[in-house]
C-alpha cells in the first residue's frame, strides 16, 4: 500500500474564496523521493500543509500511513508520522539552544528523558550537526539552522518528511548542505521525501516529479519525461533546465541530440559523441 | 553601555551546577534578608556572603561591579533623597534650608547598600543560570499553581520563545534601520522628540514581521505536535542534589544571623 494517498482533494482557505488546490490526486510509495514543482502561488505549499493535517481538505481525502487526516482524534499520529520542514529557518526553531530545539518534538510526544537525550544526539549526528548541540540557533548559518530543523523532525522518527521550499532562503552552499543531508536520509534511512520547490535542479534529483499550476496537477512522471515537455513547464511559470533548453535549440538547428539532456556533463558526452561521428 | 543583568555567563562552578529552583528560592530568601538587615553588622554579613558567592561562581568581581554601573545613578539619587529628607537624630550640618542628621546619613547609606546588594544577588542568579534553566525553574516552581488555573507552562514557554527571538528581532531592526538610512532616514540627529518620531516608521515593519513570524512559528510548533503542557516530558530533568540542600542551609543560616543582628 502507498504511504500517502491523496484522492480528489480540493481546498479553499475561505468559504467564498477560490480553490487553492483543485481535484488533486496522487500516491506516494514508501521510500520515494518525490518533488512537487510549481511557481509561486501555484498551491504547492497548501498541498504540503494538507499532507500533515495542518489543513484538512474541503473535499476529497488525504491518507497518511493509513490514517485519514480528517480523523481529528489521530491528528497527532499523522504529524508524528509525517514531519515537516518549513521555508524560513528562523521561524521554526523554538528553543535558545540547538539540542533543546531538537528535543522539542519528542518532549511534545511525551518520550522518556533518557530516550530523548539518545535520539537528539543521534538526529544531530545524522545531519552532521553533532558538535553544535550547545550552540544558540542565531549563531548558526542558514544551512546549519535548516539542518537543525531537519534534526528536530528526524528525532521524532517520521516515515515521511515534507520539505516546504526549505532551501528557498538559503545561499548556494546552504542549499547544497541541506540537499545532501536529505538525499542521504532518503537513501540510507529509507525516509519518504516530499520535496516542494521551484528550483529545477533540485527537482531533477527526485525519483518522480509532480507539476502543479493554478492548484491542479498538470503532469507527473520521471524528471526526464517532465523536463522534455518544455511548453508545459513554461505554461506553469517554471524555467526549463538550461541544458534541456540548449539541447532543444540545437535539435531545432538540425543537430542530432536527445531531447532529455539535463546536466552539463550529459551535454558534453553527447556533443563529443556527435563530434566523433563526423 | 554594557548591561550584565539578565545575561548568562557560561561556566561550570558550584553555583552554575545548582538546581535553578534552589537558586531562585535562595535568591528570594536573600532579597528578604536584604530588607531585614538593619545594622552595620548584618550588612557586613550580607556583603561577606555576596562576596563569597561571587568567588564561588568564578566570575570576576570586576565583571559584577561593571554590572552595577547602570544603576549607579539610581543609587546616588536615593542616597541623596534619603539623606536630605530623613528627620530625627542629631544634626550634623545645617546650611540654610539643608539639614543633614546622623540618622539621615545612616538611612541613606543603608538604602544605597540595599540596592547594591539586590543587584549583586539577582545578577548572580542570571549570570550563573541559562535562560532555559531559569524558565524551567520558574515553570517547576509555579506548577502547584497550575491546579488553580495558573498558566505556568504557557508562561514559561512564552518566556523562552521571547528570549529565543530577541537576537532575531535585533538583527531585523538593524536591517530595517539600514534600509531606511539608505533611503535618507535620520535616526541620529535632532531633538529627543524628533528622534523618537523617526523611530516610528521602524516600528511598523518590525511589528508586521513579528506577527508574521509568530504565525509561522505557531504552525511549525503544531507540525511538531505541540499541544500545550499536558503530557509533555522534558529532556533535561531538574534534580535537587546535596549541593542545593547545602546552599539552602547556608542561606537560611545567613537569614537567621541577619534577623538577629
Amino acid at each position: 500500500m502507498s504511504i500517502i494517498a491523496v484522492s480528489d482533494v480540493s481546498y479553499k482557505y475561505r468559504e467564498d474564496a477560490g480553490e487553492a488546490v483543485k481535484n488533486v490526486s496522487f500516491e506516494v510509495e514508501e521510500g520515494e523521493f518525490l518533488a512537487i514543482l510549481g511557481a509561486n502561488g501555484s498551491g504547492k505549499s497548501t498541498l504540503a500543509k494538507l499532507i500533515n493535517a495542518l489543513f484538512v481538505p474541503t473535499s476529497g481525502s488525504v491518507t497518511v500511513c493509513g490514517i485519514d487526516t480528517r480523523d481529528e482524534s489521530r491528528v497527532w499520529d499523522v504529524r508524528a508520522a509525517c514531519g515537516m520542514v518549513f521555508q524560513n529557518p528562523d521561524n521554526q526553531l523554538v528553543a535558545t539552544i540547538v539540542e533543546e530545539d531538537v528535543a522539542f518534538g519528542l518532549e511534545n510526544l511525551g518520550v522518556a528523558p533518557d530516550e530523548i537525550r539518545r535520539r537528539v544526539t543521534e538526529a544531530l549526528d545524522a545531519v552532521g550537526m553533532g558538535e553544535f548541540g550547545k550552540s544558540a540557533p542565531h549563531m548558526l548559518s542558514g544551512g546549519q539552522k535548516q539542518r537543525v530543523a531537519i534534526a528536530g523532525v528526524l528525532a521524532m522518527k517520521p516515515r515521511v518528511i515534507v520539505f516546504d521550499e526549505s532551501t528557498a532562503m538559503l545561499d548556494p552552499v546552504g542549499r547544497a548542505e541541506v540537499m545532501n543531508v536529505v538525499r542521504r536520509l532518503n537513501r540510507e534511512a529509507g525516509i519518504t521525501v516530499l520535496w516542494i520547490t521551484h528550483f529545477m535542479d533540485e527537482a531533477a534529483q527526485a525519483d518522480r516529479i509532480l507539476v502543479i499550476d493554478g492548484g491542479s496537477l498538470k503532469a507527473c512522471g520521471a524528471p526526464r519525461d517532465i523536463f522534455r515537455q518544455t511548453a508545459l513547464l513554461r505554461e506553469a511559470g517554471l524555467d526549463v533546465p538550461e541544458m534541456t533548453a540548449l539541447a532543444q535549440a540545437l535539435r531545432a538547428g538540425g543537430l542530432c541530440l536527445p531531447d532529455d539532456i539535463l546536466t552539463v556533463d550529459e551535454m558534453v558526452v553527447e556533443l563529443c559523441r556527435l563530434k566523433s561521428k563526423t | 553601555m554594557q548591561i550584565t543583568i539578565g545575561q548568562y555567563f557560561p561556566g561550570d562552578s558550584l553555583l552554575h551546577r545548582m538546581d535553578p529552583r534552589a537558586k531562585i528560592l535562595i535568591t528570594i530568601a536573600l532579597i528578604v534578608g536584604v530588607f531585614l538587615a538593619d545594622s552595620v553588622l548584618s550588612y557586613a554579613a550580607m556583603f561577606a556572603f555576596a562576596f563569597a558567592m561571587i568567588r564561588l561562581s568564578r566570575i570576576s568581581v570586576k565583571y559584577i561591579v561593571k554590572g552595577l554601573k547602570p544603576i549607579m545613578f539610581i543609587v546616588i539619587f536615593t542616597f541623596v533623597i534619603n539623606m536630605f529628607f530623613t528627620t530625627g537624630g542629631t544634626e550634623l550640618v545645617r546650611w540654610r534650608f539643608i539639614r543633614i542628621t546622623d540618622s539621615g546619613v545612616r538611612a541613606a547609606s543603608f538604602m544605597a547598600l540595599r540596592l547594591v546588594l539586590l543587584v549583586i544577588v539577582t545578577q548572580l542568579l542570571t549570570l550563573t543560570t541559562s535562560s532555559i534553566a531559569l524558565t524551567d525553574g520558574i515553570e517547576s516552581l509555579l506548577k502547584p499553581l497550575a491546579r488553580i488555573g495558573f498558566p505556568a507552562h504557557e508562561l514559561a514557554m512564552m518566556m523562552s520563545i521571547a528570549m529565543r527571538f530577541i537576537p532575531t528581532l535585533m538583527e531585523e531592526t538593524d536591517k530595517i534601520m539600514k534600509a531606511q538610512m539608505a533611503r535618507g532616514a535620520d535616526f541620529e540627529s535632532g531633538s529627543l522628540i524628533q528622534r523618537a518620531r523617526a523611530m516610528l516608521p521602524l516600528l511598523v515593519p518590525l511589528f508586521v514581521s513579528a506577527f508574521r513570524r509568530a504565525d509561522e512559528l505557531a504552525l511549525a510548533m503544531e507540525a511538531r505536535c505541540y499541544r500545550g503542557g499536558r503530557g509533555r516530558t522534558r529532556m533535561k530533568q531538574l534534580r535537587c542534589t546535596k549541593l542545593d540542600a547545602a546552599g539552602a542551609a547556608v542561606a537560611a543560616a545567613l537569614l537567621a544571623v541577619v534577623a538577629v543582628l
